[in-house]
């Protein structure tokens, strides 16, 4: 599989497990308090900080056929999970944590109190009130999310080396490609790939500046 | 559009974990980017093989946690030693050439006036001091063999004597190539592999030479199959020995080995 495919392929998966998650997630820091809630966040929060060889170092020990939990892994999946498609959608999944479920948090944060309890008074139980009145509200924060997600999935560089292994077809992602690219001078490539990486970038992220812009003017 | 649509979906849903594929793959070290697709080309195969690059140490080092490499070509013997300790290979390792070195700097720099002096490039030059070159590019010496051997020229130059020099470190040899020819750093010590196929025609003129193999070890290349060996990656093994593959590489910058 080309590296555009798989890169388009991991930020597929990542999106789609991810944004549901970061939803809940967001949705419960948003309404919900409790003990330890500060930490919680910070762990949510922490892959914005953290560098991605951090990550992809925990990533590695722990996973590695010559740890007990790695081989434990392995011989559940038949197959050590580093080096593998299915490394790269775990360490991504980490990795975006944050940008899926800030853009969620906040879009819960900003419906009024008021909203959600009149939606209860009127008889609506708290799931009729999620899907039919919290939901819709959110949808912007929820397209934001999918989009923060899917974009910083495709750039992804670090974790994606450290734990992928630069595996042709398997996990040589076009951030990856660019990279092996330069060091064999092949320049065109590398600026063919530079070029469309940071078109559809742009693109995507204008996309949602747009919608953001015409949802709020239609209201 | 339906169709389109229908693939599209199915070919994301593939994400098991590596499907099993009859091109053998091959973990090389960097130092073979420019001979590799001489060597494939002879091998003719109707499987063409998977080959990633990177500095030997670090490849060993991701087949030892488990990266599924059938072949490592490694750029010295001593990382394949480690792996056969630790059980992850299947047969016994085998030279298949001998490395060797190259300075390399931008034709107008301090570094080139050097080498020209040093290696008699031009008669009646005066010895030139090094001590105005201030960044040397060569490739980690902790787990690259080229970089380990371009520390011993070094050394034996007496130029890490020098205190205003700054090493920068490639991550491979391949990389310390490109950082070289990019014009980060006044020039380096790169393996001669990579420069007698390097796109040196669209950059800026560099001078190069060769450098004696008396200056550091030697460089034995050696390679082994792994425990995921398949049937592709032997005969690939066996080509990698034959008279043909020899040929080519003595021709592309490597030596006959000792």
């Amino acid at each position: 599989m080309s590296p555009f495919w798989l890169s388009i392929k991991l930020a597929f998966w990542t999106t789609i497990i991810l944004v549901p998650a970061g939803l809940l997630i967001g949705r419960a820091l948003a309404y919900w308090q409790f003990v330890g809630k500060s930490w919680v966040e910070a762990l949510v929060y922490l892959p914005l900080v953290l560098p991605p060889t951090v990550l992809g170092y925990y990533l590695l020990v722990s996973l590695s056929p010559n740890s007990a939990f790695g081989s434990a892994v392995a011989s559940i999946l038949g197959a050590p999970l580093v080096f593998s498609f299915p490394a790269l959608v775990l360490a991504s999944l980490i990795v975006n944590l944050p940008f899926a479920v800030q853009p969620a948090q906040q879009a819960f944060a900003a419906i009024a109190e008021d909203t959600r309890e009149a939606a209860w008074v009127s008889g609506l139980s708290s799931l009729q009130t999620f899907i039919r009145i919290e939901l819709p509200q959110c949808w912007l924060g929820i397209l934001c999310a999918a989009t923060l997600t899917f974009a910083h999935t495709l750039g992804e560089f670090g974790v994606v080396l450290m734990v992928g292994g630069n595996i042709a077809g398997e996990t040589r992602t076009l951030s990856i490609a660019i990279y092996d690219s330069v060091q064999s001078f092949d320049m065109d490539a590398a600026g063919w790939m530079t070029a469309g990486l940071l078109l559809f970038s742009i693109t995507a992220l204008a996309i949602v500046r747009v919608a953001g812009i015409n949802s709020r003017a239609s209201r | 559009m339906k169709h389109w649509l229908t693939a599209f979906i199915l070919s994301l849903i593939t994400a098991g974990p590596l499907q099993a594929n009859d091109a053998p793959l091959v973990a090389a070290a960097s130092s073979l980017r420019q001979v590799w697709p001489l060597l494939i080309n002879a091998h003719n195969s109707e499987h063409e093989p998977r080959v990633t690059f990177g500095s030997s140490g670090n490849l060993a080092r991701q087949i030892a946690q488990g990266a599924p490499f059938e072949l490592f070509l490694s750029a010295d013997k001593s990382f394949i030693d480690t792996l056969h300790e630790q059980g992850k290979t299947s047969n016994k390792p085998a030279p298949y050439a001998a490395g060797a070195l190259a300075w390399v700097a931008p034709e107008q720099s301090s570094l080139a006036k050097w080498i020209i002096a040093r290696f008699g490039l031009e008669s009646d030059e005066a010895p030139f001091p090094i001590n105005s070159i201030t960044r040397l590019t060569i490739a980690n010496p902790a787990f690259a063999p080229y970089g380990r051997a371009a520390q011993q020229v070094l050394d034996s130059e007496g130029i890490t004597d020098t205190q205003n020099i700054k090493l920068s470190l490639g991550e491979n040899a391949a990389q310390a190539m490109q950082f070289t020819l990019s014009g980060a750093s006044d020039g380096g010590i790169v393996p001669l592999a990579l420069v007698h196929g390097a796109p040196i025609a669209s950059l800026p003129r560099f001078v190069f030479a060769e450098i004696p193999h008396s200056s550091h070890e030697p460089l034995i290349h050696s390679m082994v199959l792994t425990t995921h060996a398949s049937d592709n990656a032997k005969t690939l093994f066996a080509f990698l020995l034959s008279k043909r593959a020899q040929q080519i590489f003595i021709q592309n910058g490597f030596r006959a080995i000792p």
